[in-house]
Order: C-alpha cells, then sequence, then structure tokens
C-alpha cells in the first residue's frame, strides 16, 4: 500500500525559498534578519551579543502537521511577539547573569519556568529573590519551582555559569504544560569562544553550522482537551504525531521563518559542505534535546555523530580524559541533552575522473518505468549522478528539488513509526542534511 | 567531593542510623531507603533470609494487592522488600521461603549466579550462596519461574547492596532508591492477566508515590551517593533540578564517570551515582523521572517524585593526637657502647587518656627498638640516633617526640701484667706476687676489678696485686682480665711453673 | 541558480549510453554478479570458516513470504490465508540470499524470504557489491513497492548507495540494482530496506552486516583485545500480528497504533531462538524452514565470545544475562578503547548495535545461562503463559564444541 506521502506543493515551496539565500522574516517574530538555517538566538541583540534581561509572555495559538490538522498550543513567546513554538531560543554567554522575567498573560493556569542544569536558579515573586524551591500544597508538590498565576508575573535568576545546550521547561502540571507546549532551548556558549561548543579545544565547531534538534511528541486529543476545556488523562497518553524543532517533516527541511509556518519558526535543516583540511575543517554542533515523555532512538544517515556532552556538562573525566564517543544511533532520553560534532567527509572521492566500477549504480532499469512509478522509484532530491555535483537528466515527470547535484542524506528516529505524520510515512521525527560540493551552489 | 577523615566514625554512625531506621518502623511506612533485612553474620557468612508473601500496600491511598518479601516468618511483604546488605569478600547464602501459591525462584543479579527457572514449590524453600566478590548496586527480584515476570510486576524485588570493607571516602552518605511501576489491573487479577496490556498508572520510588515518597536527607555541603535500582518493567530517567549527578556505576561495575542531569536506566538495570549537595540547610531540589511520571494514575502532582533535603551533618568527629614524653635517657646523653640503656617515657591522649602502653620506640639508624612505657637495650649500634617515640589513639591519631644520644665505640680495656715475669720458677709453697694493670679508655683504671685466675688452680684474686703460696705443683697460664662497663673484655697471661 | 528540471524523453541512444550492457537490457534481465562468495547455510555447516575475500559479493532477492510465529487465535493470527496456520501462519517482506542462482532459481524464491535475513560480512580495505532484485510480493501483487539496502551506519555514506529512495533510487519490480561499498571501518552494522521503512523494516527486512577488521578475520577491531573464538549476531525486533494480517489482506494500517505481540531474536521467538541454524531452501527445519538463523549460543570454557546485538524494532530493549559478565567493547561499529566497559544488561534502541565480548566460564559440566530481554511484559508470546520472546541460552561445556563454521554456528 503506497503509504508514502507523495510530496506535495509545500515541499517544493520550502525549497525553492531555500535557495534564497536569506528568508524574510516573519511577520509574527523577532524582526532579526536570520539566516534560513542554523540555530536562531531570539535575544541576539548584534552578531554573538546576547541580551541577558529579556521577557516572556505566555501565549496560545496553532500550529500546522504536514496532514493538513492543525493543534492548539500554548508556548512562551518573546517580548512583545506572538505565539511561537517551540517558546524563543535563548542563547547566553558563559558568566553572564541571566534574568528571565516571566509575564503569564494568557495561559489560565499557574505556570513557571525551570532550568534543568543550571544552579542556583532564584527566584522574585515580588519581594527581593529567592532560591527557586519546589512549591508545596500541604505535603503535596504544586510546581516544581515557585510560579506566576494566570495574568501574574514571576522573574527568574541565574548565572549562566555552566556552557552547554540545556532545556527550559514549565515546572507547573508539567505533563500537561510541557505538553501544551511551554518549552525552549538555551544554549550558553563558552568563554573560550562562540565556536565552540565547551571550554574545550576539540569542541570547536563551524560557526554557521550549529543545529538545534528539540525532539518533542503531541497528542492530538490532550491538545483538543484543553482547547475545549474538557478534562484528559494523562494515561491515556498517545503521541501521534513526532517533531523536530517544533514542525513535522517536510515541514523540518523548510527554512527558519518559513512564512507559510508563522508559529514554527524554526527549521531543522542540515546544511553543510564536505569536511575538508583546508577548505572546511571544522564539524557542525548538533545540539539534541528531548522534551517528551518516549525516549527517542535518532540515526543520522551519512555519519556517525561524535558526543561530546551530557545535559550542558562535557565528557570530561576527573582528570579532564576525553570521554567523547562516536555513535550512529544517538538515543537521546526524556529530559536529557545530548551534544555532538557531525561531519561528512567525501572519503572516496568518487567523480567522472575517479569512477565508480561500471557493473555498480545501474539505474538505466529504472528508467523504464509506468509515469506512476518513476516518482516513488527515483528519489525528488536525486540528482541522477552518484557523484557530488554531479546531475543527469532527470526521468520523465520527476521534479528535482535539488540546486546543483548536492547530495543529501536523512536524518530520522529510528522507532520508524514515529517517522510519520500520524499514520502516514515519510513525515514526522524526521530532517534532512544538505551536502553541497565544495564551495557551495 | 569533600573527604571526612573519620573512617570507623562513619560506619558506626551508618550503623546508627539504620538502627534508628528500623525502631521507626511501622506496618506502612518507609525510611528514605528500604530498611535492610535481617541477617546472621558467623565468622565471614552472612545468612539472610526472605519470604515471599502476598499481602497489600496503600499506593496513593489505594490499596493495592501485592507479593513483596520480607525477612521475618510473621512478617508482611514489603514493597519494595527488604534491602540485603553483605560486605565485600562474604559468603551470602539467602534462603527463599515461598508462602506463594505457585513456584518462586530468587534472582540475586551480578553475582554469577545462574538463573533459577525452578525454585522453590509453592510453601518449600530454595537456598542461594555466593560470594561477594565486587563491592556495588544490585537488584534482587523474583527469578524466572514460569510466572515470574508477573511476581516481579506484583512487587517481588528489592535492592542488594554490597559494601566495601573499607569505607569509601568519596562520599560521606548513601541512600536507596528503587524505582518502579504498579498496573493496577495486574494487581488486581494476577492470574488473568494478558501482560500485554501492562501499562503502569503508578511510578514509585522506594515503593511510594508522591506525596507518600520519603524526602532523602543529606548532609549539607557533603556527597552523597545514590544507589538508583530499577525493578520495574521499563525503562527510567532520573533526573534532578538545581543540581546534576556524576554516574559512576552501572549493574554494580564501575564506569569512566560523567555528569549529568536525567540518565536512563534500563528496566532491571542498577545506576550508582555522586551527588553533591550544596550547603545551604533546608533548601530542597527535586529528583523525578525525566519520563514525566509525576501523576497518580492520572492525577496531577504525584508520581516518581522526592527531594533531597539539606539537612545539618552530624558534627565532624574531634580527635586530639596523643601527647608522649621521653623521660630517659636525656637528649644529648652520650653511650658507650654496649652498656644497658634503659628508655624511659609515657603518653597521654585527650580522649582516651593514658596510652603510654601504644608507645612504639625506634631509631633511625637501628629501626624500631620496643614498645611501651620502658625497655632496656645494649645493643644499640655506634653513632649519633634519633630515638623517637609514637603513641597512637583509638582513632588511629599519631603523636610522637624524639631525643638525640650518641653512642661511642667501646675500645677494649689493656691489661698488662707485670711480675712474675712470664715462664718463671717458683717452689712449692713459696709466695708468688702478682702485680697488673688494666687500663680502659672509656672506664679508666680499671685495676682494681682486675680478676687474675689460673687454668689449674682457677680464679687467684682480684686487684692491681696481691700474693699466694697456695699455687699447685705444674705449668700454670696466668690469665688477668677485665671487662670494662660496655662489655668488652681486655686480657693478659703469663705462664709460670710451680716446682715440687 | 536554475533547476536542472527536464522532460525531455529518453532515447535508446541515451539509455544504452548508462547501461554498458546492451545484451542484458534487451532480454529486460537484471546483471547477475559474478559470485565469488556465497551466504549459504548448506555450505558452512560443512568447511571451517574461510577467510573473508577482499572482494565480496552477493545477490540478495527481495519478496514476500510466510514464517512461523506461535499461534495467537486473536482473529489475526494465525491468518486465514496463510499456507498453515500451524507453521507458516505470518506474513512477512523480507530478503533472501540468491548468490550464484541462476536467472530461474532466483525467480523461484519469489514468495519465499527469511527472517531474519541474510547475515552478511566483509573485509576492511576490500570491497562489496550487494545486487538487489526486487521479484514482487507473490501475496500482494497489486503492490509495485519499490525496494533498496540501506546499509545502516556506513560511514560517510553517499546516497546513491545509501539506500533512501526519496534521496536516490529504488529497485522497481522486476529490476535490479547493485549497491558498492569501500570498506575503511571494520564493526557492526545492519541493513534494512528503506523504501516505505516504517512497513519494510517492521514487515521483516532487516538484517546483519558485519565488516571484518584488516588486521585479523577474529577479531571485532583491529586490536588484540576483541580477539575472539566465536560470533553471533543477534538481531532484535518485533511483530505485530494485525499489521502482517493487514499488510496481506490489502488493509490500510495506522502506525500510530504500533502494537507488537511478538518480539524477536534473529527473527525467531523463544524456544524457537535454541533450534539450529537451517536453510530455506531445505525442508529439514519444519516450521522454521523460513526462519533459518539460530540465537543460540555454545561454546567452550575459557573461549572468547563475540555477540554482535542489533536492534531494528521499534522499542528498546534491555537484553540481560545471568551469571556471565560481558563486556561491551564496540558500540555502533566504534572500537570504546579504554572506554570498554562490563554490563549485565545490553540497553539497546533502535538503530544501535553492541559489540559484547565474555570469556566462557569454567565449568565441569555442561551449563546453561538465560541471555533474556528483561522488559518483562514483553518476555512472552502473545502474552499467552510462558516464556517466549527474546530469550535465548548460552550453553557453556567444558570442551568439545567444535570451531565455528560461520557466524551463529
Amino acid at each position: 500500500m503506497p503509504s508514502t506521502v507523495t510530496p506535495s506543493l509545500r515541499v517544493a515551496l520550502g525549497l525553492m525559498l531555500a535557495m534564497v539565500a536569506l528568508a524574510a522574516p516573519g511577520t509574527n517574530l523577532n524582526a532579526q534578519t536570520v539566516p534560513e538555517t542554523s540555530l536562531v538566538c531570539e535575544n541576539q541583540t548584534s552578531p554573538g551579543v546576547y541580551d541577558p534581561d529579556i521577557t516572556l509572555t505566555t501565549q496560545d495559538g496553532y500550529i500546522g502537521l504536514p496532514d493538513g490538522n492543525t493543534v492548539y498550543m500554548w508556548g512562551y513567546a518573546y517580548e512583545n511577539l506572538g505565539f511561537q513554538h517551540p517558546g524563543p531560543t535563548l542563547c547566553f554567554t558563559e558568566g553572564q547573569t541571566v534574568v528571565i522575567t516571566l509575564n503569564n498573560t494568557t495561559v489560565p493556569e499557574a505556570v513557571s519556568i525551570t532550568f534543568p542544569g543550571q544552579t542556583n536558579v532564584e527566584v522574585n515573586t515580588g519581594s527581593g529573590f529567592v532560591p527557586s524551591q519546589p512549591q508545596f500544597s500541604g505535603s503535596t508538590m504544586t510546581s516544581l519551582t515557585q510560579a506566576a498565576a494566570a495574568g501574574g508575573s514571576i522573574t527568574y535568576r541565574f548565572t549562566a555559569s555552566q556552557a552547554g545546550s540545556f532545556i527550559y521547561q514549565s515546572g507547573t502540571n508539567p505533563q500537561k504544560q510541557i505538553q501544551m507546549g511551554l518549552f525552549g532551548a538555551l544554549i550558553v556558549r563558552p568563554a573560550l569562544g562562540h565556536n565552540y561548543m565547551y571550554n574545550w579545544a576539540n569542541t570547536r565547531f563551524n560557526g554557521d553550522n550549529d543545529y538545534l534538534m528539540l525532539l518533542s511528541e503531541i497528542d492530538p486529543e490532550l491538545h483538543w482537551a484543553v482547547e475545549q476545556g474538557l478534562p484528559y488523562n494523562i494515561t491515556q497518553y498517545h503521541p501521534r504525531y513526532w517533531l523536530i524543532n517544533g514542525r513535522s517533516f517536510p515541514d523540518t527541511i523548510a527554512p527558519n521563518r518559513a512564512e507559510w509556518l508563522p508559529t514554527q519558526p524554526y527549521g531543522a535543516l542540515l546544511h553543510i559542505q564536505p569536511s575538508d583540511v583546508t577548505l572546511n575543517p571544522d564539524p557542525s554542533a548538533v545540539r539534541f534535546m528531548n522534551v517528551g515523555m518516549l525516549n527517542h532512538p535518532m540515526h543520522p544517515h551519512g555519519d556517525h555523530v561524535q558526543v561530546v556532552g551530557r545535559d550542558g556538562r562535557p565528557l570530561l573525566g576527573p582528570a579532564n580524559e576525553d570521554l567523547s564517543y562516536v555513535e550512529f544511533g544517538p538515543v537521546i532520553g526524556s529530559g536529557q541533552t545530548k551534544d555532538a560534532l557531525y561531519d561528512w567527509t567525501n572519503v572516496d572521492n568518487y567523480s567522472p575522473s575517479n569512477p565508480l566500477p561500471s557493473d555498480v549504480f545501474s539505474v538505466m532499469n529504472q528508467f523504464l518505468l509506468r509515469p506512476r512509478d518513476q516518482n516513488a522509484m527515483w528519489g525528488e532530491w536525486f540528482s541522477g549522478s552518484p557523484y557530488l555535483g554531479g546531475s543527469s537528466d532527470q526521468p520523465a515527470g520527476v521534479t528535482n528539488q535539488g540546486e546543483c547535484g548536492e547530495f543529501y542524506q536523512i536524518w530520522h528516529s529510528h522507532a520508524l513509526h514515529e517517522a510519520a505524520n500520524y499514520e502516514a510515512g515519510f513525515g514526522g521525527m524526521i530532517t534532512l542534511e544538505r551536502i553541497d560540493p565544495p564551495g557551495g551552489c | 567531593m569533600q573527604k571526612q577523615l573519620y573512617f570507623r566514625l562513619q560506619w558506626l554512625l551508618a550503623i546508627l542510623v539504620a538502627l534508628l531506621a528500623a525502631m521507626c518502623l511501622t506496618a506502612n511506612a518507609h525510611a528514605a531507603s528500604p530498611a535492610s533485612a535481617n541477617c546472621t553474620l558467623v565468622g565471614t557468612t552472612r545468612t539472610c533470609e526472605l519470604w515471599a508473601k502476598t499481602g497489600t500496600a496503600i499506593i496513593a491511598g489505594n490499596s493495592v494487592n501485592i507479593w513483596g518479601y520480607t525477612d521475618s516468618a510473621s512478617g508482611v511483604a514489603q514493597l519494595p522488600g527488604p534491602s540485603i546488605v553483605a560486605y565485600q569478600g562474604e559468603t551470602v547464602v539467602v534462603i527463599l521461603h515461598n508462602d506463594l501459591s505457585e513456584a518462586s525462584s530468587l534472582a540475586l543479579h551480578g553475582q554469577g549466579l545462574l538463573a533459577d527457572t525452578t525454585g522453590a514449590p509453592a510453601g518449600g524453600t530454595a537456598t542461594y550462596t555466593f560470594v561477594a566478590v565486587n563491592a556495588g548496586t544490585f537488584l534482587y527480584e523474583a527469578g524466572l519461574t514460569a510466572n515470574g515476570a508477573k511476581q516481579v510486576a506484583m512487587g517481588l524485588y528489592g535492592a542488594l547492596v554490597i559494601q566495601p570493607t573499607t569505607p569509601d571516602p568519596t562520599y560521606t552518605n548513601e541512600t536507596v532508591l528503587v524505582l518502579s511501576e504498579v498496573d493496577p489491573a495486574l494487581n488486581a487479577n494476577p492470574g488473568a492477566f494478558d501482560m500485554l496490556t501492562y501499562s503502569p498508572k503508578y511510578w514509585l520510588i522506594n515503593g511510594e508515590a508522591h506525596p507518600d515518597t520519603d524526602a532523602i536527607l543529606a548532609y549539607a555541603g557533603q556527597t552523597l551517593r545514590v544507589r538508583y535500582v530499577n525493578a520495574g518493567l521499563t525503562d527510567h530517567s532520573p533526573a534532578l533540578l538545581g543540581l546534576d549527578q556524576m554516574v559512576f556505576a552501572k549493574d554494580g561495575y564501575n564506569r569512566p564517570a560523567f555528569r549529568a542531569v536525567a540518565e536512563t536506566m534500563a528496566a532491571g538495570q542498577t545506576m550508582d551515582v555522586l551527588i553533591d549537595v550544596p550547603a545551604t540547610l533546608g533548601a530542597r531540589y527535586p529528583l523525578y523521572d525525566g519520563n514525566q511520571h509525576m501523576d497518580n494514575n492520572g492525577l496531577a502532582n504525584g508520581g516518581m517524585l522526592t527531594f533531597i533535603e539539606a539537612v545539618t551533618p552530624p558534627p565532624a568527629v574531634t580527635n586530639t593526637p596523643p601527647a608522649p614524653s621521653i623521660s630517659s635517657p636525656t637528649d644529648a646523653s652520650v653511650f658507650t657502647e654496649g652498656t644497658v640503656i634503659t628508655f624511659t617515657g609515657a603518653a597521654m591522649d585527650v580522649e582516651d587518656g593514658d596510652v603510654t602502653a601504644s608507645l612504639a620506640w625506634s631509631s633511625n639508624v637501628d629501626g624500631p627498638l620496643g614498645m611501651g612505657g620502658t625497655f632496656t637495650t645494649t645493643t644499640l649500634s655506634v653513632g649519633t640516633h634519633v630515638i623517637t617515640a609514637i603513641a597512637t589513639d583509638s582513632g588511629s591519631l599519631t603523636g610522637s617526640t624524639s631525643i638525640t644520644i650518641t653512642i661511642n665505640a667501646n675500645s677494649p680495656p689493656t691489661v698488662t701484667i707485670s711480675e712474675p715475669t712470664d715462664a718463671s720458677n717458683f717452689g712449692f709453697g713459696s709466695e708468688v706476687t702478682f702485680t697488673g694493670a688494666a687500663m680502659d679508655v672509656e672506664d679508666g683504671d680499671l685495676t682494681a676489678s682486675l680478676a687474675w685466675s689460673s687454668d689449674v688452680d682457677g680464679p687467684l684474686g682480684t686487684g692491681g696485686t696481691f700474693a699466694t703460696s697456695a699455687l699447685s705443683v705444674g705449668t700454670h697460664v696466668i690469665t688477668a682480665s677485665i671487662t670494662d662497663s660496655g662489655g668488652q673484655t681486655g686480657t693478659a697471661s703469663i705462664t709460670i711453673t710451680i716446682d715440687p | 541558480m536554475t533547476q536542472k528540471l527536464t522532460t525531455r524523453k529518453f532515447t535508446r541512444r541515451d539509455f544504452l549510453k548508462l547501461s554498458g550492457s546492451a545484451v542484458a537490457i534487451a532480454t529486460g534481465a537484471y546483471l547477475v554478479p559474478k559470485a565469488v562468495s556465497a551466504v549459504q547455510f548448506t555450505q558452512m555447516n560443512a568447511a571451517p570458516l574461510a577467510a573473508t575475500p577482499l572482494d565480496q559479493r552477493y545477490h540478495l532477492a527481495v519478496t514476500d513470504g510466510w514464517i512461523h510465529m506461535p499461534r495467537l487465535n486473536n482473529g489475526f493470527h494465525p491468518d486465514p490465508w496463510a499456507p498453515d496456520p500451524d507453521t507458516f501462519n505470518t506474513y512477512t517482506f523480507g530478503f533472501r540470499d540468491v548468490t550464484g542462482f541462476t536467472d530461474a532459481q532466483v525467480r523461484a524464491e519469489k514468495g519465499k524470504i527469511q527472517l531474519s535475513s541474510p547475515i552478511l560480512y566483509a573485509k576492511e580495505g576490500g570491497e562489496l557489491r550487494i545486487t538487489l532484485t526486487n521479484l514482487g510480493f507473490a501475496q500482494r501483487p497489486d503492490l509495485t513497492d519499490g525496494h533498496t539496502v540501506h546499509f545502516h551506519g556506513f560511514p560517510n555514506a553517499i546516497p546513491a548507495f545509501d539506500g533512501v529512495p526519496e534521496l536516490s533510487v529504488g529497485v522497481p519490480y522486476g529490476r535490479s540494482y547493485t549497491y558498492y561499498y569501500r570498506l575503511h571501518d571494520p564493526g557492526t552494522y545492519k541493513y534494512h530496506c528503506h523504501f516505505e521503512d516504517i512497513e519494510h523494516v517492521s514487515m521483516g527486512m532487516t538484517g546483519m552486516v558485519f565488516i571484518r577488521p584488516a588486521a585479523n578475520d577474529k577479531w571485532a577491531y583491529n586490536d588484540a583485545s576483541t580477539a575472539f573464538d566465536r560470533e553471533f549476531a543477534l538481531l532484535l525486533g518485533e511483530v505485530w500480528s494485525i499489521e502482517r494480517f493487514n499488510a496481506a489482506h490489502i488493509q490500510e494500517h495506522n502506525w500510530s497504533e504500533y502494537d507488537p505481540d511478538f518480539w524477536t531474536i534473529n527473527g525467531r521467538v523463544y524456544p524457537d531462538t535454541l533450534a539450529p541454524n537451517g536453510d530455506p531452501m531445505s525442508t529439514a527445519a519444519g516450521h522454521l524452514q523460513y526462519q533459518p538463523v539460530s540465537s543460540l549460543i555454545t561454546c567452550n570454557s575459557g573461549e572468547q565470545v563475540l555477540l554482535r546485538f542489533s536492534n531494528l524494532g521499534f522499542q528498546r530493549h534491555a537484553m540481560r544475562v545471568d551469571g556471565i559478565t560481558f563486556r561491551v567493547i564496540g558500540k555502533d561499529a566504534k572500537f570504546l578503547g579504554a572506554q570498554a566497559y562490563n554490563t549485565d544488561t545490553v540497553d539497546i534502541s533502535p538503530g544501535e548495535t553492541f559489540d559484547v565480548l565474555f570469556t566462557a566460564p569454567t565449568v565441569s559440566t555442561q551449563t546453561t545461562y538465560l541471555l533474556y530481554n528483561r522488559k518483562l511484559a514483553y518476555l512472552n508470546n502473545g502474552g499467552q503463559p510462558g516464556f517466549g520472546g527474546q530469550m535465548t541460552e548460552i550453553r557453556v561445556s567444558p570442551s568439545g564444541v567444535p570451531p565455528q563454521s560461520a557466524p551463529n554456528f
């Protein structure tokens, strides 16, 4: 049964716009011009300079899934801007004193922010800063930290003393509020430099290739119940949608600030060039995070990732031994982050002057197809040539999404039912890695 | 990491805390760590007994049928079962009494035992023996008899802790957290339950769901070891807020340690971490399942959630070192080699009192000399000695003091015989006068003690001169000898003949 | 930046220019590579393990078929359209090793897959060719699904041979395609179809592939500490009876309801995991004819045994052993070196591989150690009483177990 979703107009639009050097800023969002890929620091005031004193509000709104469904969400919003999902990615430099004021303008219950991995978080509920502490009603905890009542405000403060990648998420009624969308990514850049993941020379990366992979799940029944004001029993939790940076494939490969995804501003496309000692010596940074209730076993095609940090702590032993490791199946556990470096090397460098053996890559048999079969057999992201930068004629009826013979590899959850939009395959927790020929297209 | 210097006292405290905890137990109360099973130690063999029983537990206010272990025939099933605590190197014998109505066995993981698929029949017993080769944290649970899977899910599990024989200085307090789940549909009717429908509704730490979980009272400003045991049927991701944890072991095996905020444990796995607890008293740090299981069958604010609470650590035990003294010989004394030297000293300790008996004396030249308050020696070698006396108290603290003495070489005395001349003759009965002298470099003139003897007649007289007419007929070898105070002897000999 | 779109029709000239083999194209036959070595199980029993060739070529056929799972009697299983409710009763997609088969012999295997798929191996520094021939589905003539081979974890892969059809090509019904790899990185990998992968993987198109290090065929990596006397591939998976029924009966299927009934090692459930290796061309194995890969681990005291764990299910599994210490020396085809660690549990998620070495304990009589999934809700067959699923045995003898002739023997 052909359960592959035929690539839609949405996809074609997505990639055509991806070819534009800079995406136009979304009208609802931070007006800074952002690149089409790589993570966006919403509180960046100028390149590499981050505002440590910010305000978040709570908003509600809708996101779109590629099967046409929309889902009601809550979310943190940046300063005076509107609803976005996920919450704004916040960046700080190691040592900054971070002050985040939360105005709970929209959510009809108390909301808080917890900062797993941060220490000495303080909270000001109106009468000065006190340590962040769980809140109780009798012996029952009501919130993992002090919260802002509906319509109220609260301020959190901490020193960003650890470089790394962190989650921020609500600590009040977390099973419901995190699922509803109250989460975001928080990046702390090390004093060593913004193109390092930690104060560790081996974690240097190409500053243009800094990728967030924030994984989450959506049970649309829970969201519908919240939207309708009906009760929902978390024991019935049954996710149907699987997201990276708040989008499901193929939306994951649309650029940052894609205009047709106004409430989902973050893409997850990796856009790199082959590793090269002189032309491209530094790997990409990949910041995996998981705010879902389930573990997600990610699998990058193309090459292994090198894991250098966990939960905002570098993988260095007590005597500074290098405990980093390499894997092709990085599993991101619930509530955990995993910092990794990634690159792709054209090891065998096949090309017309260094060709493949003549008995392999025989695509000619694919030409003699019924037109309706061709789309399924000949990939839209396939140049037709096995060589990087090469191309060949395409079969009739095939729309090629490529630009200059670049390679595409897929990254996806290997719990394969999560690589779906509800029941439709080739969706969900998938993104692509685009490898341009050296020098780009 | 912060280290504490008291070794034995940490153990005393641990035992004390355990005793106190045991005394506070009621039928349904749970201390922060599960109570330890009552085992008996004979020599190096520790024997524990467990009864597998049916019972009930109150989970989030609901009474739930459970199957659990207890450590006495009359005890009630516990959730989790009592912890089995033994020490590295011990031989551990665990006797299972199966009070269930079906076969059941024990799996004591990580101890080199084969899976027991037969076990004890209903009402029977089975005995398991192992040597606790490695210190660490392990899981024990119902083994793989035919219904073993359901038996574990019904509550037949607990922690197996093998303590090191010398205290680990990297932490000063520890706790056991057994993580598990309950699907009440299973507990209501285990016989008919289809395990494919297993879907937990309760998420437990040490058999309780929040708000019934106990806080972990950890010493403020010190390092806490947490022994996680995942007795559940699915993985869990223990997470902390405001703290992080250094993961150093899984399944009781050490691994290269790394820091994380949350780390996943597979079903049936154990994990050991160190947590540095900040010094602020009363601060509470949530510890919860990163999978967000913080509900009780759908009711919010429950589940796998507890708190690390920083409490006043026990007072640091002061132990003053003992103070020894040497009364004799006095510092800078000089002795001749071989002379008798008497050493006398004493040692007092603030806590222990008189610890003179612990004094250990040594010379930096000759090594250990003797023990206790006083002893004598004549065998110190020639040269300058630093004599050190070290006292040790019951807390293994030491104090020392030293003197310096010099041992001079001892020249042997010189003996001369001036009369009679060698090879003289005398008639029997005539008076023979003997005259000699003994001079010693160290002792001076020892002539008065010169001892004269004949190899025929024996001792003849003493002193520098004397006469005798009692020599018997024959040839005599006359020897004059003297021993100086250092034990060196000088002699001189002549031969005379008494004619008949 | 213009796109290279074309609607130009292909001329026969273009066609021949690319193919290089007019005769083959004219007859419509696939290209059969020259067989250098085969992994036919019938050949494995006799000879001791030969050196892994530097030029390794496999020919795999893709089709559907029927395998055995214990009867569920749940209305979906056994499938009423199955050849027999007690033997071949579970609809499956898969690969078959047809290396060296003639054209006619290959086509005769339509409708006869094996689960799990053939174990493939090759040599670091050498080359590997996998020619895939799509025979179509005997039970589903309406399905024109293509198939691919994705060599999972192959470092620095290029899309043409990575097997993701949307990013390269799929192999249509009746056609062949040769995947080609130059091998630089030893270790334990896996392969699976990536065409409509949710379905094709869960329907059974999964297998193991390992690359032997250049230094020594009986090392896991280029390090003497990874030497082994015996090796066993343990590929974990799940089977969902309702999905199998729907696939055979042309029913739509909702993946978000994923809920398997069976848990497999090398395509079998306990106690079938203990049955010996077989050969799909022989009926000797009875109901396990099309599940020829054994998971029984036999060894002699003191031997080093390598277990190559892999998970191509959709669930995380906790493979635990009682009484033996496992040493994890490799993860995702990377040698751990100083980061190797001991464990009792191999905590393995979909898409991961682990290399585990253990020393067979000293025993005075044959001793059996259990290796099983501690996710106890899965340790059964369809929820029925007794143990099932991902359980197998490690049987250690004092001596006398003959040397291995192939992995898993």
